[in-house]
């Protein structure tokens, strides 16, 4: 699943490139790290709870 | 001494006299006999009667020594007329079997040259009924011999007649009697029908080689029996050919992946030709299993009843083999399809993911 996800993000980065041409490209990196933490956090947080629903 | 002699020649005389009115024939056992006929015509008797004593049983006895008085110095002894001889019962049975014998005998052969078979009667004495049967029977033997000889004769007649084509009409000798007649009908109604049996042959074999040679010259001016036999053999050979066309087309359509017209000059062989060809019912199947081998993709194989049917196993099976290969080609691009579809898919997702992050 690692791989698929790495292969996903590359796929979307270049997307986020294409589109963000003009823009900056330091900020634009910030936003797409954050948004990615952002789902991490959520994942796992819902991992959690699925599985104390679970216990 | 001169009247001595002539008493001696008177006495003599005398003597030789009472002799001559003696008859002849020779007596039975009892002294007697039967007056012969000459006897009877010079007077001296006239029956049955006695000589020199012998037992008289009472015959009859009219001139003759019969009436001559013993005392006249003759051999012969006087019979009353009162008592008349006659034939002894032995005598009359047989004479009476003779008379049935002649009845019996013509009877029979009359009935035997009828042809009869039945037995005859006769009415009469035993000794008469039994010579009848007798003379019948033999008559009759004899009576059927000569009627199987004129049969016989008539027969070979009527036969060698018909033989030389005469007209059925019977001769006056063997008219007379309806059995020799029949066996002249016979003898030439079986040589006409030999003649028809040699002319249907011909007639037959005819028929039959015009037929070969599809020509009909159906005969004229002779018997309907003869142009039956010829339409026989006509009809034969026109059958054997239509089966050899037949045959042929048939043969062919295992050959031919299409109908190709014979190169024939008659009409009615091509369609003959044409009929066999399209009777053959066993070309689908052949067609339909060298397909179902060249779709299942298989290699090619001839089977052996299939033999005489290659070109057409060959062809149909190539048309198989094709179809599998297309296919196979379509399955391929229909995957091949899929694969994009999803890939388009996922693109998508992540274009869309992309713009999510950015916004």
């Amino acid at each position: 699943m690692g791989l698929y996800r790495i292969v996903c993000h590359k796929v979307e980065d270049l997307f986020i490139k294409m589109l963000t041409r003009k823009q900056n490209h330091l900020e634009i990196k910030q936003m797409v790290e954050a948004f990615r933490n952002q789902k991490t956090i959520e994942k796992e947080r819902k991992k959690k709870e699925s599985k104390t629903r679970l216990a | 001494m001169r009247e001595k002699v002539l008493f001696l020649f008177i006495m003599f005389t005398l003597v030789l006299g009472s002799s001559v009115d003696a008859h002849s024939g020779r007596t039975d056992s009892n002294g007697g006999h039967n007056c012969s006929e000459k006897s009877k015509v010079k007077g001296l008797c006239t029956g049955y009667h006695y000589h020199n004593g012998g037992s008289s049983s009472g015959g009859s006895s009219t001139g003759g020594s019969s009436t001559k008085a013993s005392s006249s110095g003759g051999s012969t002894q006087t019979v009353p007329a009162a008592k008349p001889a006659g034939p002894s019962q032995e005598q009359i049975a047989q004479q009476e079997k003779v008379k049935g014998e002649k009845d019996g005998y013509a009877a029979g052969t009359t009935a035997g040259y009828k042809g009869s078979n039945e037995n005859s009667s006769a009415i009469g004495t035993e000794a008469y009924t039994s010579g009848y049967m007798a003379g019948y029977q033999k008559g009759l033997e004899e009576g059927r011999q000569k009627l199987e000889t004129e049969k016989r004769a008539a027969f070979d007649s009527g036969y060698t007649a018909g033989k030389n084509g005469a007209t059925e009409e019977v001769p006056i000798v063997y008219s007379a009697n309806p059995l020799v007649k029949g066996a002249y009908e016979d003898g030439f109604n079986k040589a006409v029908a030999e003649i028809d049996e040699m002319k249907k042959r011909e007639y037959f074999t005819i028929g039959y080689e015009e037929g070969k040679k599809d020509i009909i010259n159906v005969p004229k001016d002779v018997k309907d029996l003869y142009i039956q036999a010829y339409e026989e053999g006509y009809n034969k050979s026109q059958e054997e050919l239509k089966n050899t066309y037949s045959k042929k087309g048939y043969d062919a359509a295992l050959m031919m992946l299409k109908y190709k017209e014979p190169q024939l000059e008659n009409q009615k062989f091509i369609d003959w030709y044409k009929e066999g060809f399209d009777s053959n019912k066993g070309v689908k199947k052949i067609q339909d299993e060298a397909y179902a081998l060249g779709v299942s993709g298989k290699d090619y194989y001839l089977p052996e009843k299939y033999a005489n049917a290659e070109v057409l196993f060959s062809h149909h099976y190539k048309l198989g083999a094709k179809q599998y290969t297309q296919n196979k080609k379509d399955n391929t691009t229909k995957a091949a399809g899929g694969v994009g579809v999803v890939a388009l898919g996922w693109l998508a997702r992540r274009f869309f993911v992309a713009k999510k992050t950015i916004s």
